[in-house]
């Protein structure tokens, strides 16, 4: 394989600029260029470059376009809404405005293909152009046209260009019913943890040593590693918790060597940062605030703060009535809630195999009038069917905890769904001491 | 004259007395006189044949004029027709038309009205009342109007030029239609009427008579009665010879069917067939007539010398020539006197030197002609009966100096020798090969024209022109063409200015542009054979559909004479000839009609593939009609109108639907309207519709549709094998380049199949290629044939397995074996996989990864050898075969 | 900057000429494999070529109206073909003079109102003004179908339509388009020839029956039938430089190399290879590029090795590399999910058991690592649908939760034991627990009893190793502490499937599996590991 730095036709220092701006992907760059070719000859007609998420794909693409200044036209496929906005761009980013302008209001690739063909027939192409598609798997969802049109624009209009299709899909579910032009697969693997290790330690603070800053990386990773490799996510949170791990140093405990403490100061710090930074539950900005108010020694506001959801009191019984109905088989409510039920032999109620657990398989839909059987009979006080009751189904309805399934249509007979995981559940009941395990089949010894 | 429109008095309209005769061929009777008696009125109106009449127009104030010729009715004696020839008020022609007068017309002025275009029949009812007509010689002056009822003729005109009109059409042999003489109490019997043998003065007799009168070489009566009928079709005749000569030919040929008894169609059709590209230059003429305007026209003779003119205009002399015959005692075609004329009339226009000098500057080229032209009709009368000696005849009266006269005389002399070599035509004018070489003199004669004048060179353009149409337009089709674009209703002169003005927004006129070395002709048998075979070469007749082809015509021509309309559904699968039956049928019809053995219509056809959306047929309907372009609604609401308002004037169309079905729409209203126009008591409309299937009107149109539809329908069966051996035959007339057998194996394989003419056609074309490279005997073999049958009609998926890569094979037995482990005809990509990948361990093959699968499974996706799921399913993707598993196992076994 | 471009490229290009002859070799050899270069003749296509062109030249010279349908597998070379043949057609004058010509795609001219505009501005009609054509779409086909009618066989110059992706055509509604262009070819109006190009076999299923009927029947089907010798002499012919390369020794040199390249052994046995998967050209230039891109100025010539590479890209499965980037969180799941699949026979399944599954394996085995919150696994399980690993069921509504949607796991079996073995520090322990070869044995074994059913020539080959080897060998596997020997009539159990597996059998999946999942020659079974599975094979001795 060619090393990067030994790429004919193109000039020396400008290799050696992609190469500095390309950590740990000089391979794949040189491999891309010892394709591309010289910028006069021709390329392969369309190139197709998969691989994961922050592997570098859209970057190496742009750092190599922009330093070697080769005629390129880079799309997102997110970002045009209609087929339109993807002509217009390439035709503007290689033929300028007059040549765009000359776009019927709802162009069709025809149109694009006969424009494009003019203006190159005036502005015939020294160097190979290049569309850089990004996110393509959404041209899947495109008209069905467009993909194998893209493909083999070479031929269609006869001018040296290359279409470059960036996706984290691989290509066996791109291609269309009645086949295509098949591009040139590339991968690019994700970065190795070593890899990871370097590129992060590049954007380290400068008032802090080199080693000190890997050693966090070094502990950051071991962290998230094993649960995400994504380069972004990373830098991200490496960003956000450097503070904390200095802390320590400033405050003038450790010293920079003794990597273990800081290791045991940072580490449960990390492990709640996976908890919710990382999942978004709380901004960044947010994760610094608790980490100022983590001063005065609040408890952890981590997942179990959304546990707690004020609710009236009755409530709270509708919804576990609700859980216990949508959980429990409509049969084993005699056994449940029927009085004198100490007679009925609990084996009758052997538990079937895994599969046929109820939390496995979610919450079944449940007629209103079960619910409120069942909630009269778990509420110990004696409640009138009054409209309050109904009221609050519907706005624990809005509430987004139940979900009403069947149809609105039909207002006899609604059917509900409760959408409670079960520890949250279980904190509800707690709060009306009463205790709902009891009261489900699944956990029946 | 009012009240009698305003208040709407009912009137009773009775025939006066017994009927003279019947006639069989249309099974009518024809009466002498008709009273009309308005009940309220005590008087009774009897109108006599010979006598002018009002007939109710569109306003009462001015009510068409004619002159009864012929009065009759049919045997139930419900319907009382009349025919009549029409005269026209000023107020009927195009301002821009009167120019061409050349001079204030008189306010009673009417003018003898000649375009073949406008039938010549109507229903007595719309009868009002007789009026006075006297006849004028052109340049004497109106009297001050005796009475209003008094109308004058000067002039005819034939909806293009004004001209002489001799006083005989309108006063003198009042009933030339009828064979009888007057009875002498004829004229007692209707005193209120203005005497009906006004028995001209000489001295107010047209200077042209004269001549006319003595120049008959022998008065015989029966010539005298015949020029007298069937004049106007006779002098048509002859200036058309002038005109374009070729066309002479057919008219000859149809003159002399006109004295042969009736036929049957089926002959007609022989003799049709015999000569179809003698019809096709008829409308080729045509055609080029109706393309210019007429304004446009007028101005560029007078402005500019011809020879200056684009080809377009060049055409124009021709143009007049044309017209001329169709005017009745038009003057012979010499481009000359039409440039003369015209141009003088033009001087008129603008410089104003009194008409007088200017009508004596046209006189001599009137006269002369005339002079001529009387014994040429007699002579032509002669000719057509038996062999003549009248070149003498035709000789005689060229005796004047003037060049104009020797043109015309030597036009005559040879338009007569141009009559006597048709003579021996007529013969045998079936055989086709016989006929060309006498086609080709016609047009070298044409050239001969070329030494009058200076203005020859446009008489040769037009030739050329002629031709190039004439061998172009060969097909039916093109001809059909033709026809929908030249004939266009003419209810009232005022609708003609929409026709010879092309309306046409867009000024491009569609066209290939023409090849610039010429197509090699056929060389050898093979070519030769290859050329005939090809689906588009028009048979000389079109055989195995006589039966078919009798009934579709018997029914148009019966809605046509009896001037009613009426649908037909026509189902067959396609290649089984309807569309060329059909086309048939309209020829030979139109045929029929130009030799007026049936009333004229208009042939329009419309074809639900070649439109874009199903009420563009109401557009090309309208346009193909009257050539306005309008928008689809409308279109329909112009049809609309058309078809249910009463006009006398009208013409039956025959409207061809073909390929039905893509008419449909979701409320049915365009094959709802089609159907129900012909249901109209005034639309003359004749609709054969054509489509595939059988059961079209159960299976897609509603109910008040198909009802309308009615019950006349037709299918076409596919072509036995016979036939289709039949029709190869046909094509290839004579030349040998098949053998028996092998075309009697090509009919058997493709009748077994679909009875698809087409299909035959194509595979014995095929069959010669294949001789052709295989370079054997001239003959086409049972070898080569069957290598064309075998191309033709085996599937690739045999072949298209054999040769798959040894993968992808494998992939297909995988395929199979799934299916016989599942007992499915179905199975996810990942289940075949598995049997993919313990196949190649069996087969000793490397095993390949999922991606190489995936891409083997769908390459045989891609050509349809296998069904597949979108590929976003991935491996979960369902898999199905598209060929037979026997098939596949089959293909896999012979290698 | 343009100015620049121009400058620096008009440079190289000087330089190109004189100096370095290996820029002109990737020059002229990309011109071929990536541009599509017209070869002098179609190879293996003779009598194809002759049939079109004869065909065409009676149109462009006898006006003689045809219409033909090119049929051929993607690669087979039939725009090639099309291109070929109109290049020797229009060499000839009388031709050239004539021939006017329409080329349509399918995949641009997706309906038949722009099809139809397209025609009008190929066709330069009066209705075109620039290139905007005037009038309505019904206007614009009125207006062509009166141009061809007016046309006639003698006078009017012959058009010829090439529609390529004709299938796609015949999708347009009513195919007005087909039925008008072939009726005019079957009609006497101007001579058309319409040259169809597809790849689908059935395509003339897809045309309605008057459609089809006015449709000559002539199809030119493209399917290769060439052998593995020619596909190596057309590899050599693609790689070889032409007489007229300036450098006439370098010319020399490299087409030395070429053929010992192509006389090479393992070259030969990838070719092969290739050739087996597919025939066309396409995926054999792509082969063929890859290993030009390697050719440098340090080494100016093809090696095996490049060879071995290239191949190696494209045969390279997709999936796998993407497993392989996987997160280790990831990656269990996927093992839990692919046991959840082997126990309840590829039931769908969601998050919940996929979880709970996870949950157990956690506690049965190592604690190797921590348990993971709930909505971290959502947030893998998520991230794995994004990547299309796994695919929610087409039924399942969005109403219900997200942990409770049901999914199918869109992997097979192969390409995750290969993602296994090629992960960095796998986890093996407790990977392969999930991945019992035992289970592998008896799916194949399964599919195998049925092969031997239908396939008595397989059947044959199974008794022949029956014959050689089989009974010489006696098979213990040890798999953690469990210990299985193969011996007559074993029945296995594993999950619900109960099999009577003739061992026989078992030792052919033996072997198939030993080779499968690591390659080692067939015969000479040693002491070997397979993911934690230890087999031992004994000589009994009779």
């Amino acid at each position: 394989m060619a090393a990067l730095s030994q790429q004919p036709g193109y000039e020396e220092e400008k290799l050696r600029k992609v190469t500095e701006l390309l950590p740990c992907r000089e391979l794949q760059a040189g491999f891309l260029l010892s394709v591309m070719g010289q910028p006069q000859q021709y390329s392969y007609p369309s190139i197709f470059i998969y691989g994961h998420r922050a592997s570098g794909k859209s970057h190496v693409m742009q750092v190599l376009f922009k330093e070697l200044e080769l005629p390129h036209a880079t799309v997102s496929c997110v970002e045009c809404v209609s087929v339109a906005s993807l002509f217009e761009h390439v035709l503007l980013s290689f033929f300028g405005y007059e040549a765009a302008s000359l776009l019927p209001r709802s162009p069709s690739l025809s149109d694009f293909v006969r424009i494009y063909r003019q203006q190159c027939s005036r502005s015939p192409a020294k160097q190979t152009r290049y569309i850089v598609m990004e996110k393509s798997e959404l041209l899947r969802d495109a008209d069905a046209n467009l993909l194998p049109a893209l493909l083999r624009l070479q031929e269609l209009v006869e001018d040296n260009i290359t279409v470059i299709l960036l996706s984290e899909i691989s290509w066996d579910k791109f291609r269309p019913n009645t086949g295509c032009f098949e591009p040139l697969l590339l991968h690019f693997p994700d970065y190795s943890k070593v890899e990871l290790q370097q590129i992060l330690s590049l954007d380290r603070n400068p008032s802090y040593s080199a080693e000190f800053y890997s050693s966090y990386i070094n502990i950051l990773l071991g962290v998230f590693y094993s649960v995400c490799r994504d380069l972004r996510e990373l830098r991200h949170l490496a960003a956000l918790n450097f503070s904390k791990f200095c802390e320590p140093l400033a405050e003038g405990k450790v010293k920079e060597t003794d990597t273990h403490k800081l290791w045991r100061n940072i580490e449960p710090h990390l492990k709640k940062a996976m908890q919710t930074v990382y999942l978004r539950e709380v901004s960044s900005h947010q994760w610094e605030q608790m980490q100022q108010m983590e001063k005065e020694a609040e408890p952890l506001r981590g997942l179990s703060a959304h546990t707690h959801v004020e609710l009236p009191y009755y409530s709270k019984f509708l919804l576990i009535a609700a859980y216990l109905a949508s959980y429990n088989p409509a049969r084993t409510d005699k056994r449940f809630f029927l009085k004198h039920h100490g007679k009925i032999r609990k084996t009758h109620f052997q538990k079937k195999n895994e599969k046929a657990s109820n939390h496995l398989l979610g919450p079944k839909p449940f007629p209103l009038d079960r619910l409120l059987a069942i909630f009269y009979s778990v509420v110990d006080s004696r409640v009138a069917p009054t409209a309050s009751i109904f009221s609050q189904i519907s706005s624990l309805v809005t509430l987004q905890l139940l979900t009403q399934v069947s149809h609105d249509d039909q207002l006899d007979a609604p059917k509900y769904k409760c959408a409670v995981p079960l520890d949250f559940i279980c904190a509800i009941s707690r709060t009306v001491n009463f205790d709902i395990v009891k009261y489900l089949y699944d956990f029946l010894q | 004259m009012k009240y009698f429109g305003r208040l709407r008095v009912r009137r009773v309209y009775r025939w006066s007395e017994e009927p003279l005769r019947f006639n069989r061929k249309l099974k009518t009777f024809d009466y002498r006189s008709l009273a009309i008696s308005v009940d309220g009125l005590p008087g009774v109106t009897v109108i006599t044949t010979g006598q002018h009449i009002l007939i109710e127009g569109k306003d009462e104030d001015s009510p068409y004029v004619a002159r009864v010729m012929r009065l009759f009715g049919d045997e139930s004696g419900k319907q009382k027709k009349a025919s009549i020839r029409w005269f026209i008020r000023t107020s009927e022609i195009p301002t821009d038309k009167l120019k061409l007068l050349g001079r204030e017309p008189h306010t009673q002025e009417i003018f003898y009205y000649q375009s073949l275009n406008c039938e010549e029949e109507v229903d007595v009812e719309s009868i009002l009342r007789p009026v006075q007509v006297k006849h004028l010689d052109s340049a004497a002056p109106f009297p001050d109007s005796d009475g209003k009822d008094t109308l004058y003729v000067k002039l005819s005109w034939d909806c293009k030029a004004f001209m002489e009109v001799d006083s005989t059409v309108v006063e003198s042999m009042s009933e030339p239609a009828l064979t009888y003489s007057l009875h002498p109490h004829a004229s007692r019997r209707k005193p209120s009427l203005p005497p009906l043998l006004p028995c001209s003065p000489p001295a107010a007799a047209p200077a042209s008579r004269a001549p006319s009168c003595h120049a008959l070489p022998m008065p015989d009566p029966s010539i005298m009665h015949r020029a007298a009928s069937g004049e106007a079709r006779y002098t048509t005749e002859v200036e058309s010879m002038h005109s374009a000569t070729k066309l002479s030919a057919s008219k000859c040929l149809s003159a002399k069917r006109r004295n042969a008894s009736s036929r049957t169609p089926g002959v007609r059709k022989k003799l049709e067939l015999s000569s179809p590209e003698k019809i096709s230059c008829v409308d080729a003429v045509d055609r080029l007539l109706d393309e210019e305007p007429e304004a446009l026209l007028a101005q560029r003779l007078s402005s500019s010398p011809p020879q200056a003119l684009p080809l377009s205009h060049r055409l124009t002399p021709l143009r007049k020539s044309r017209r001329t015959p169709t005017s009745q005692y038009g003057v012979p075609v010499s481009p000359s006197l039409v440039l003369n004329r015209v141009s003088v009339s033009d001087i008129n226009g603008h410089t104003s030197p009194s008409k007088d000098d200017a009508s004596r500057a046209m006189t001599p080229s009137r006269r002369h002609p005339k002079t001529l032209r009387i014994p040429t009709l007699g002579v032509l009368a002669e000719v057509i009966d038996e062999k003549s000696q009248m070149m003498p005849a035709a000789t005689t009266p060229r005796s004047s100096k003037r060049k104009s006269a020797q043109l015309v005389s030597d036009r005559i002399r040879k338009q007569l020798n141009l009559l006597d070599n048709h003579q021996e035509l007529n013969s045998d004018c079936e055989d086709e090969e016989e006929f060309v070489p006498s086609k080709k003199e016609l047009q070298s004669s044409s050239e001969g024209e070329e030494e009058s004048g200076l203005e020859s060179d446009e008489v040769e353009v037009v030739a050329k022109r002629n031709r190039r149409i004439a061998s172009g337009s060969l097909t039916p089709r093109s001809k059909q063409h033709t026809r929908s674009s030249n004939r266009t209703p003419q209810k009232t002169p005022s609708k003609k200015i929409t026709i010879s003005t092309p309306r046409t927004p867009r000024h491009a006129t569609p066209s290939i542009p023409s090849r610039s070395l010429p197509a090699r002709q056929p060389a050898n048998v093979l070519e030769e054979a290859r050329a005939r075979l090809h689906v588009s070469s028009v048979p000389e007749s079109l055989p195995c559909r006589e039966q078919e082809f009798q009934d579709v015509y018997s029914f148009v021509e019966s809605k046509i004479i009896d001037g009613t309309g009426g649908c037909m559904y026509i189902s067959g699968v396609p290649g089984t000839g309807k569309t060329a039956t059909i086309h048939e049928v309209m020829r030979c019809l139109q045929h029929a009609a130009d030799v007026d053995e049936i009333p004229p219509f208009h042939f329009i056809e419309i074809n639900g593939m070649k439109m874009t959306d199903p009420h563009q047929a109401y557009v090309q309907i309208l346009q193909k009609l009257t050539g306005e372009k309008a928008t689809a609604d409308h279109a329909a609401v112009l049809l609309e109108k058309r078809f249910s308002n009463p006009a006398p004037k009208k013409k039956t169309t025959v409207l061809l639907v073909d390929e039905l079905d893509l008419l449909w729409t979701r409320k049915q209203n365009v094959m709802y309207n089609l159907f129900d126009w012909p249901t109209r008591r005034h639309a003359h409309l004749v609709v054969l519709t054509i489509a595939n299937t059988m059961d079209l009107p159960e299976r897609i149109m509603i109910n008040r549709v198909a009802s309308r539809l009615g019950l006349t329908r037709m299918s076409f069966q596919p072509y036995s094998f016979k036939q289709l051996q039949q029709i190869i035959t046909s094509r290839l007339n004579k030349v040998k380049a098949f053998e028996e057998d092998a075309l009697q194996l090509v009919s058997r394989k493709v009748a077994a199949l679909s009875g698809d003419a087409r299909r035959c056609l194509d595979i014995c074309r095929r069959a010669t290629e294949i001789c052709e490279h295989s370079s054997t005997t001239g003959l086409v073999g049972m070898c080569h044939v069957m290598e064309a049958l075998n191309e033709m009609f085996s599937s690739a998926y045999i072949t298209a397995i054999k040769w798959a890569a040894v993968q992808e094979q494998l992939f297909l037995r995988a395929v199979i074996a799934e299916f016989r482990r599942l007992g499915l005809e179905e199975a996810t990509f990942q289940q075949v996989f598995v049997q993919h990948q313990a196949l190649c361990r069996v087969e000793g093959l490397q095993p390949i990864s999922v991606s190489e699968g995936m891409a083997v499974c769908q390459r045989l996706g891609a050509c349809r050898l296998l069904l597949l799921e979108s590929s976003r399913h991935g491996v979960l993707q369902r898999v199905r075969l598209n060929v037979s598993q026997d098939d596949v196992l089959y293909a896999l076994k012979a290698d | 900057m343009a100015t620049r471009h121009t400058a620096s490229s008009c440079f190289t290009e000087i330089w190109i000429e004189f100096i370095c002859p290996l820029l002109q070799v990737q020059k002229i050899l990309r011109e071929r494999l990536c541009h599509q270069q017209l070869p002098e003749k179609p190879e293996g296509l003779e009598a194809q070529h002759k049939h079109l062109l004869e065909l065409l030249k009676r149109t462009a010279v006898h006006g003689e109206s045809n219409s033909v349908l090119i049929v051929g597998p993607r690669g087979a070379g039939k725009t090639m073909l099309l291109k070929c043949v109109l290049r020797d057609l229009l060499e000839e004058t009388e031709a050239q003079k004539n021939l006017l010509q329409v080329h349509l795609n399918g995949l641009l001219q997706t309906d038949d109102r722009i099809a139809l505009k397209e025609i009008t501005r190929q066709l330069h009609l009066e209705n075109v003004v620039g290139d905007k054509v005037f009038g309505s779409f019904a206007e614009n086909l009125a207006f062509l179908l009166e141009a061809l009618k007016k046309g006639d066989r003698s006078s009017s110059r012959p058009v010829l339509f090439v529609l390529d992706e004709f299938d796609l055509f015949a999708h347009h509604k009513n195919q007005t388009l087909l039925y008008n262009l072939f009726d005019v070819s079957q009609s006497a109006q101007a001579p058309i020839a319409v040259v169809g190009i597809t790849c689908r076999l059935d395509v003339l299923e897809l045309l309605e029956k008057r459609v089809k009927s006015r449709f000559s029947h002539r199809q030119i089907h493209l399917l290769s039938s060439l052998t593995s010798t020619q596909y190596l002499e057309r590899v050599q012919t693609q790689l070889s430089l032409p007489d007229h390369f300036p450098d006439g020794q370098f010319a020399q040199d490299w087409n030395d190399s070429i053929k010992t390249l192509c006389r090479d052994k393992s070259v030969g046995e990838i070719l092969q290879r290739h050739f087996n998967s597919s025939k066309d050209f396409r995926s054999l230039h792509m082969l063929l590029m890859l290993c030009l891109s390697r050719v440098s100025v340090a080494k100016p010539t093809i090696k095996p090795i490049d060879v071995q590479e290239a191949s190696r890209v494209c045969f390279a499965d997709a999936t796998a590399n993407m497993l392989r980037g996987l997160s280790i969180l990831e990656l269990c799941l996927i093992i839990a999910m692919k046991h959840l699949n082997d126990v309840y026979e590829g039931e769908p399944f969601n998050l919940q058991m996929v979880h709970n599954e996870f949950k157990k394996f956690l506690q049965r085995k190592s604690n190797s690592m921590y348990n993971f919150e709930r909505p971290v696994i959502m947030k893998a399980f998520e991230h794995l649908q994004e990547l299309e690993l796994i695919r929610p069921v087409d039924g399942s509504s969005a109403k219900t939760q997200r942990e409770y949607r049901l999914m199918r796991l869109m992997l097979d079996h192969s390409q995750i034991v290969e993602a296994l073995q090629k992960y960095p520090q796998c986890p093996t322990e407790w990977s392969t627990a999930h991945l019992d070869p035992m289970q592998t044995w008896i799916c194949c074994a399964a599919t195998l009893q049925e092969k031997m059913f239908y396939y008595p020539r397989e059947f044959l080959k199974l008794g022949q190793m029956k014959g050689s080897c089989a009974t010489a060998y006696q098979i213990h596997v040890f798999h953690g502490n469990q210990h299985y020997s193969l011996k007559q009539g074993l029945t296995l159990t594993w999950g619900k499937k109960t099999w009577q597996l003739e061992w026989r059998m078992i030792f052919f999946f033996f072997m198939f599996f030993m080779d499968r999942c690591c390659d080692l020659s067939q015969q000479k079974l040693s002491l070997c590991c397979v993911a934690g599975v230890t087999v031992r094979c004994r000589k009994v001795l009779h």
